[in-house]
C-alpha cells in the first residue's frame, strides 16, 4: 500500500510533537523546580522551529500553497480545519514569545512559567482540533474517538523521552538523583502511554470489525499490511520492552545503560508515530455510491 | 424557483447509456478523468438472483452539506435555489471536502490544483433551461423538482450502493426499479408490474 498525504503525515505529528515537548517541559520544571532559562529557552526554540517547519510541510498538501491565506476564511462557516490552522498560529505565536521571554533572564520567572501553562493548553487544543478535523461520517475508520485520541497520544508518547533526549545530548549532568529519577517517572509515562495505545489500536479494530463494510475493509486491510506489524513491532513492543529495562536501570542508577536504552526509545517512538499516521492517513476507506471493491 | 432544487431519479428507466456523463462533460468542459455525473452499476439479490440497474448520481445539493460545512476557505456556498455551489477562485486545494462527501461529488483537478463539482447547471436553471443531463437523457431518468414541494409517496431516498442519507439529507429522491419475480424457465408468468 503506497503511503498517501505525506505532508499532511509529517504536518501532524511535528505538531503534535512540538505540543508534546512543551507540555512536558512544563511538568519537568514543576517535578524539578530546576529554573534554568537556558533549558526552557533551548527546549522552546525546538517547540518554535517544529511548529514552523510542521505549517510549512503542510502547504505541500495544498493545491494552491500561495493561497493558504484563505484558510482562515471558513471560520465563518465554523470549518474545523480553519480552527486547527488558527490555534496551530496561536500556538506558535504564544511559543515564540515564551522563548523569547527566556533570553531576557537567566532564571525562569513565575509569570513566564505561567504564560509557558496557557501556551501548553493552547497547544493541547490545537491538537484536539486537529483531530476533529478529520472526525468525517463519510470515513467510518476516522469516525470514532480513537482518532483524536491517537493524535493526543503522539504528544504523549514522543514529548517526555524527547526531553530525556534532549537533556542527554545537550550534556547535561545525568549523576544528578533528579535527573535520574526524571528518567524513571519518564519511563511510566512511556509505558503508560503505550499500554493505552495498544488498548486503543485494539478497540479500534474492534470497532471496525463492528461497523459497517467501509470500516470492514479497512480493519481487514490494515491488519494485513506489512506496515501495521512493523507498527506494532517498532512503535509498541520494542519501546515497552525498553521502557521497562529502562525504569529498572534508573532504579539501579546504572547510568550507561539508562543513556542508550533514551536514544534508541526514542527513533523507535518516532518510527511507530509516523507508520501509525501513515496508516491512518493511506488505509482509510471512503463511503460512495456503488458497489464498494473488495467486498 | 423553488427553494430546494434537487435531481428525481428514475432507476427502472436508466439503461447506463451514461449520455447524461456526456452530456455533463460536454457543457462543462469537465476534464478526462474528473466525472461530475457518474453513472454506477448496482448489483443487487432478489429472489436468490442476481439484478442489476444502473444509478446516474452526480452532487446530491445537500440540505446540510459537508463539503460546505468543512471547508476552510469558504469556496462553496448555498444559492436561493438550494443549489450547492463551488467557487473555484476561493479553493485552495485542501481536498477536505473531497474526504467529506460521502457521495464522491467533489473532485479534485490535479492540473488546477483545484477542486471542482457539479453546479447543477445553475446558469441554464437561471435561463429557463433544464441541467444538460436532464435534458440529454434519452428515457427521461432525471428530472428536476423543488423538494420542498415534491411529492415523494412513490419514491425513497436511498436505494443500495447509496451511502446513508441521513448524513447530509441530499436533495435526491430514487424512483425504484420493477423487481423481477418470475421464476426460472416460467416465461409464461408475468412480470408483476409495479411501474407508473
Amino acid at each position: 500500500m503506497k503511503i498517501k498525504e505525506l505532508p499532511l503525515i509529517i504536518f501532524t505529528l511535528m505538531i503534535e510533537l512540538a505540543a508534546g515537548i512543551f507540555i512536558s517541559l512544563l511538568i519537568y520544571q514543576a517535578l524539578t523546580l530546576n529554573r534554568d532559562a537556558e533549558i526552557y529557552r533551548n527546549v522552546s526554540i525546538v517547540v518554535v522551529l517544529l511548529t514552523v517547519g510542521g505549517l510549512f510541510v503542510s502547504l505541500f498538501h495544498l493545491g494552491k500553497p500561495f493561497s493558504a491565506y484563505r484558510a482562515f476564511y471558513g471560520l465563518k462557516n465554523n470549518s474545523p480545519l480553519s480552527w486547527e490552522v488558527l490555534t496551530t498560529f496561536i500556538f506558535l505565536i504564544f511559543t515564540f514569545i515564551y522563548s523569547s521571554e527566556l533570553f531576557r533572564s537567566i532564571q525562569l520567572e513565575s509569570n513566564t512559567y505561567y504564560f509557558g501553562v496557557l501556551t501548553g493548553i493552547i497547544g493541547l487544543v490545537a491538537i484536539l482540533i486537529s483531530g476533529r478535523v478529520y472526525m468525517l461520517k463519510s470515513r467510518p475508520s476516522w469516525f470514532t474517538f480513537v482518532t483524536p485520541l491517537s493524535f493526543l497520544m503522539t504528544s504523549i508518547v514522543s514529548g517526555p523521552i524527547f526531553i530525556v533526549v534532549f537533556l542527554l545530548y545537550s550534556g547535561r549532568k545525568f549523576d544528578d538523583l533528579n535527573l535520574l529519577g526524571f528518567f524513571g517517572l519518564t519511563s511510566i509515562f512511556l509505558l503508560a502511554g503505550l499500554i493505552i495505545e495498544s488498548l486503543m489500536i485494539y478497540y479500534h479494530m474492534k470497532i471496525l470489525n463492528a461497523d459497517g463494510k467501509e470500516a470492514k475493509l479497512t480493519g481487514k486491510e490494515i491488519m494485513e499490511s506489512g506496515m501495521f506489524k512493523i507498527r506494532i513491532v517498532i512503535g509498541i513492543l520494542l519501546p515497552l520492552i525498553l521502557g521497562i529495562i529502562m525504569l529498572l536501570a534508573a532504579q539501579m542508577k546504572s547510568i550507561g545503560t539508562t543513556v542508550n536504552l533514551a536514544y534508541i526509545i526514542f527513533i523507535s517512538i518516532l518510527i511507530g508515530e509516523f507508520l501509525s499516521r501513515a496508516i491512518f492517513y493511506s488505509f482509510s476507506r471512503q463511503m460512495d455510491v456503488g458497489v464498494l471493491e473488495g467486498m | 424557483m423553488g427553494k430546494k432544487l434537487g435531481f428525481v431519479i428514475n432507476l427502472d428507466r436508466c439503461l447506463g447509456c451514461q449520455s447524461c456523463e456526456v452530456a455533463c462533460k460536454q457543457e462543462n468542459t469537465v476534464k478526462v478523468g474528473i466525472r461530475w455525473r457518474r453513472v454506477a452499476n448496482i448489483l443487487e439479490e432478489v429472489n436468490g438472483k442476481p439484478f442489476e440497474y444502473f444509478l446516474s448520481i452526480a452532487c446530491n445539493h445537500c440540505e446540510n452539506p459537508v463539503c460546505l460545512e468543512n471547508c476552510p476557505s469558504a469556496a462553496y456556498e448555498k444559492t436561493p435555489e438550494g443549489v450547492v455551489i463551488h467557487n473555484k477562485d476561493r479553493c485552495i486545494g485542501c481536498r477536505l471536502c473531497t474526504m467529506a462527501c460521502p457521495y464522491g461529488s467533489p473532485q479534485y483537478n490535479k492540473e488546477e490544483g483545484r477542486v471542482e463539482k457539479c453546479d447543477f447547471c445553475i446558469d441554464r436553471i437561471k435561463a429557463g433551461l433544464k441541467p444538460a443531463c436532464v435534458q440529454t437523457c434519452p428515457v427521461e431518468v432525471l428530472t428536476v423538482e423543488d423538494m420542498e414541494t415534491f411529492s415523494s409517496q412513490d419514491t425513497v431516498n436511498a436505494v443500495e450502493g447509496f451511502p446513508d442519507p441521513s448524513i447530509t439529507n441530499p436533495s435526491v429522491r430514487f424512483k425504484l426499479p420493477r423487481m423481477p419475480e418470475t421464476e426460472v424457465g416460467n416465461w409464461d408468468k408475468p412480470l408483476l408490474d409495479k411501474g407508473e
